[in-house]
């Protein structure tokens, strides 16, 4: 029984996190109409930092710079929010897909160098020993990580509070004017490609604040933690709640991560030892005509966006289609 | 008289959820030449974009000779007889003078598309010499010829063009209007969007006044041509302008 | 330093045949397709598996390690592919098409891709294999340059190839009628060309070269699930490179690709070879982002 609570406790941190990860997807995709291809990276940047910033120092290591935990979750974060910069900046005046193309080639980039940049990553065995945020202060780490889980709660909570104030203030709803129409949003003098990176970069850093919180849960970071068949579980889980609406994020967690978790432990006990990378695949296909099959079939997820029609659309067709009354 | 084209009480827009044109009706009989006027975002060219099939129709009707073509697909309005002319980016620039006459001639295949494009040149002789380049080196007033030959190469029923005088200097205006006047005198029908109003009616059979995304006003165009209501309907929609 | 350069225009004319069909469904389809470098790896283990099904003979060609029994097999490959292109076309992309946003389809695409590679991981297995278990000497051609005629016959065959492609589209009047698409869709439909048509002739000429590009790399390499996943951004950085919807154009960004990828490794360390296309990804898009030459719908 208390293994069972237990694992509940490590399953809802994990849920958690990925609830984070998801909302900072969300204001890119659902919010903005932005599309990110490599999820994962801004994870990864997001963790390796706060690792290489909270890490004790070692010789042959770059970093150990031995931080507090809260400064390297906002270091990891702002990192990630660099890297969403840097490939926003190189392609959002350009194609809508060129944002796509380059996130996902910062996906492969970081896996790169993650596993091979020894010196700063730890290579393919990664940085282990990484100190937990005040862990000496629980006797057991069993009651550690309940309290973990209340604080990832607490932050997932607080991002999602941000998050709503942020999409329903005046800024919000000119973003999804934005999305709704480009030209419309323009012709009522929005820049909507300042507008957008600014969107971008801040999902970025939700997803990287994400990435620090996983490291501070398990307390070491590695390659095959940040494989890419995460991005295409998020961007599941995304769009099985309905993107444009927190809730249903939320619940799109819940849903694909349980899918995922109880076919994971199925595999591994039904399955044969020899069969098991084909086993893997079809996890992989359960993930892929999810996001397949849920586009075709029920393009709005679960929940569906809530209907907030921008006025900031209405007043720019009307200006538009008008155009001699201006 | 039978109509060639009968648009009766369409709707159509960019969304199905904002209409830019609402009810609105239109008729071209066989070898008429037929002006559409009226302020900007009256909706003129979503008119004819609508009839063209290149923007859904949400209700109302389309026929070309008595058969209902609501919401055909833009190469079958093409086989239907239908041309089209829009305003902008009427002729494939990436493509030589001679390609683009091929694109415009392609349903008819072979050497029926090999005479019609022969006879193109004689028509418009200035293309002539761009035949190999590209017609992104063409002028304005070139690739205006360029878009109209290619329109006329299956010999249509019926040419809609979108403001043909656009952007073009004085003298060329007169001689393109010389040129449709000619044209419907062959037996095609025109129906066209115009700015230039006095020009485009002083050579028309009939005018349509729209705005609004509405039909206002419609009747011969000599008639029309001096009816004070046609000048205040501009004026009361876009003062600065007529 | 020879080396490197006829590695990597051998690996660039392979790039090259698969961007090639990218640069046409991103020019006539308009959207990023992430599944077309899957189609590569598909066309790969399909021909593979006509081999073993069949249980058909290496019977070499002289040198080669390879003979009719892998043409015949390309062949059947190209077919199975360009049938699975125009099944995810008609399942997948036609629903979406003018209902929603392109990017939706961009979306899509990536599911698609996933679900691709996967098949062919749980068809095949993870393990990398061979068409052929033959062993090949290298050549010295020159002084510091040996090659293997494999790859003799596979940057020869490639370039033909694209040569054809360009051929076809030039010269044939359905050939016009995609570069006219290209341009501007709408004006192309007004002047009586089929849409559905010419989706449907892109997938087929996409889909068999990137299944032929598939057999060649498996021929100079090696088979691997993760083929089109490695792959897909050297495409895309080719197709851009070139000019999106420019065929030429994606050729030669596919050749430089594939020289920038094979020279990098004598300045960083090869683990970061697969980042190259990436970098120069970036700096096309920060530089010149149209490509370096005129495409048919590039930039915006």
């Amino acid at each position: 029984m208390l293994g069972i609570a237990l694992y509940l406790v490590f399953f809802l941190i994990v849920v958690t996190i990925y609830a984070i990860l998801v909302m900072g997807l969300n204001l890119q995709w659902g919010f903005t109409g932005l599309f990110n291809a490599g999820v994962v990276a801004f994870y990864a940047i997001g963790a390796y930092g706060t690792a290489i910033l909270i890490g004790p120092e070692r010789p042959e290591l770059i970093g150990g710079f031995e931080l507090p935990f809260a400064l390297g979750l906002l270091g990891g974060a702002a990192l990630a929010a660099l890297a969403g910069l840097v490939v926003a900046l190189a392609t959002l005046r350009l194609r809508e897909e060129y944002l796509a193309i380059a996130t996902f080639g910062i996906a492969i980039t970081v896996q790169l160098v993650a596993l091979n940049f020894d010196a700063l990553t730890g290579g393919a065995n990664g940085l282990i020993g990484l100190p937990r945020p005040m862990f000496g202060y629980f006797e057991t780490p069993n009651l550690y990580n309940v309290c973990y889980l209340v604080a990832v709660l607490a932050i997932a909570g607080a991002v999602y509070a941000l998050l709503e104030r942020a999409v329903r203030s005046p800024w919000g709803r000119v973003l999804r004017a934005i999305r709704e129409d480009a030209t419309a949003a323009r012709s009522l003098g929005k820049n909507p490609t300042a507008i957008r990176l600014q969107a971008f970069i801040l999902g970025s850093g939700i997803m990287g604040l994400a990435g620090g919180l996983y490291v501070g849960f398990i307390g070491f970071v590695s390659p095959i933690d940040f494989l890419p068949i995460l991005t295409f579980q998020i961007w599941a889980m995304l769009i099985v709640g309905g993107s444009g609406n927190n809730k249903g994020a939320v619940l799109g967690v819940l849903v694909v991560w349980g899918l995922w978790t109880i076919s994971g432990t199925l595999i591994s006990q039904v399955v044969p030892p020899s069969l098991q990378s084909q086993a893997g695949a079809g996890q992989a296909i359960i993930i892929g005509l999810v996001i397949v099959l849920t586009l075709l079939f029920r393009p709005r997820g679960l929940i569906g966006e809530e209907s907030v029609v921008s006025k900031h659309v209405r007043a720019a067709r009307v200006a538009r289609d008008n155009p001699s009354s201006s | 008289m039978s109509a060639l084209l009968e648009v009766e009480a369409v709707t159509a827009g960019y969304r199905p959820d904002l209409p830019i044109i609402t009810d609105m009706s239109v008729a071209v009989a066989r070898g008429e030449l037929v002006t559409i006027i009226g302020p900007n975002g009256a909706g003129k060219s979503t008119l004819i974009k609508a009839i063209a099939g290149l923007l859904k129709i949400t209700s109302g009707a389309v026929r070309l000779e008595g058969t209902l073509r609501t919401n055909l697909e833009p190469s079958r309005m093409a086989d239907a007889g239908i041309a089209y002319v829009p305003q902008t980016e009427n002729i494939f620039a990436s493509l030589t003078v001679e390609e683009n006459l091929k694109v415009g001639a392609q349903i008819l295949g072979g050497r029926a598309a090999r005479e019609r494009i022969a006879a193109a040149y004689d028509s418009f002789p200035d293309l002539t010499a761009y035949r190999r380049q590209k017609a992104a080196v063409l002028s304005g007033g070139q690739r205006q010829m360029l878009a109209v030959a290619r329109a006329l190469l299956t010999r249509p029923h019926l040419i809609m063009l979108d403001e043909p005088s656009a952007g073009l200097a004085p003298k060329l205006v007169t001689e393109v209007f010389q040129r449709l006047a000619a044209l419907a005198r062959t037996g095609v029908a025109i129906l066209m969007v115009e700015q230039n109003a006095k020009a485009a009616m002083a050579i028309s059979d009939r005018t349509y006044v729209l705005a609004e995304g509405r039909n206002r006003l419609d009747g011969p165009s000599a008639a029309l041509i001096d009816d004070p209501e046609v000048a205040a309907i501009y004026l009361g929609r876009a003062g600065r302008r007529a | 330093m020879l080396q490197a350069i006829a590695d990597g225009l051998l690996t660039g004319a392979i790039i090259a045949l698969g961007a090639i069909g990218l640069t046409l469904t991103m020019g006539i389809l308009r959207f990023a397709n992430f599944a077309h470098a899957e189609m590569m790896t598909w066309g790969a283990y399909m021909a593979l598996g006509v081999l073993t099904l069949f249980g058909l003979p290496t019977a070499p060609f002289g040198p080669l390690t390879f003979g009719w029994p892998l043409l015949v097999a390309t062949l059947v490959a190209a077919g199975l592919t360009v049938a699975l292109a125009l099944l995810i076309d008609r399942l997948v992309f036609r629903p979406l098409r003018g209902r929603v946003g392109h990017l939706t389809l961009v979306f899509a695409s990536f599911g698609v891709a996933l679900l691709v590679r996967n098949v062919v991981l749980l068809m095949f297995g993870g393990r990398a294999t061979y068409y052929s278990n033959e062993l090949q000497m290298s050549v010295e051609v020159m002084d510091g340059l040996r090659v293997m005629p494999d790859q003799i016959f596979v940057f020869c065959f490639a370039l033909v190839l694209a040569g054809a492609v360009y051929l076809f589209l030039q010269k044939t009047p359905l050939g016009l009628a995609m570069r006219a698409v290209s341009e501007n869709p709408s004006l192309a439909g007004v002047c009586g060309i089929r849409l559905g048509k010419v989706v449907m002739w892109t997938w087929i000429v996409g889909g068999s070269l990137a299944a032929v590009a598939g057999v060649l790399y498996g021929v100079t390499v090696q088979l691997r699930p993760e083929i089109g996943f490695h792959l897909l951004l050297p495409l895309f950085a080719a197709a851009i490179l070139g000019g999106v919807g420019n065929v030429v154009g994606a050729v030669i960004g596919g050749l430089l690709i594939g020289l920038i990828e094979s020279l990098s490794v004598l300045v960083i360390p090869s683990g970061y070879k697969l980042a190259i296309p990436f970098l120069v990804l970036l700096v096309v898009l920060f530089v010149r982002p149209s490509g370096l030459f005129r495409g048919t719908s590039g930039g915006r």
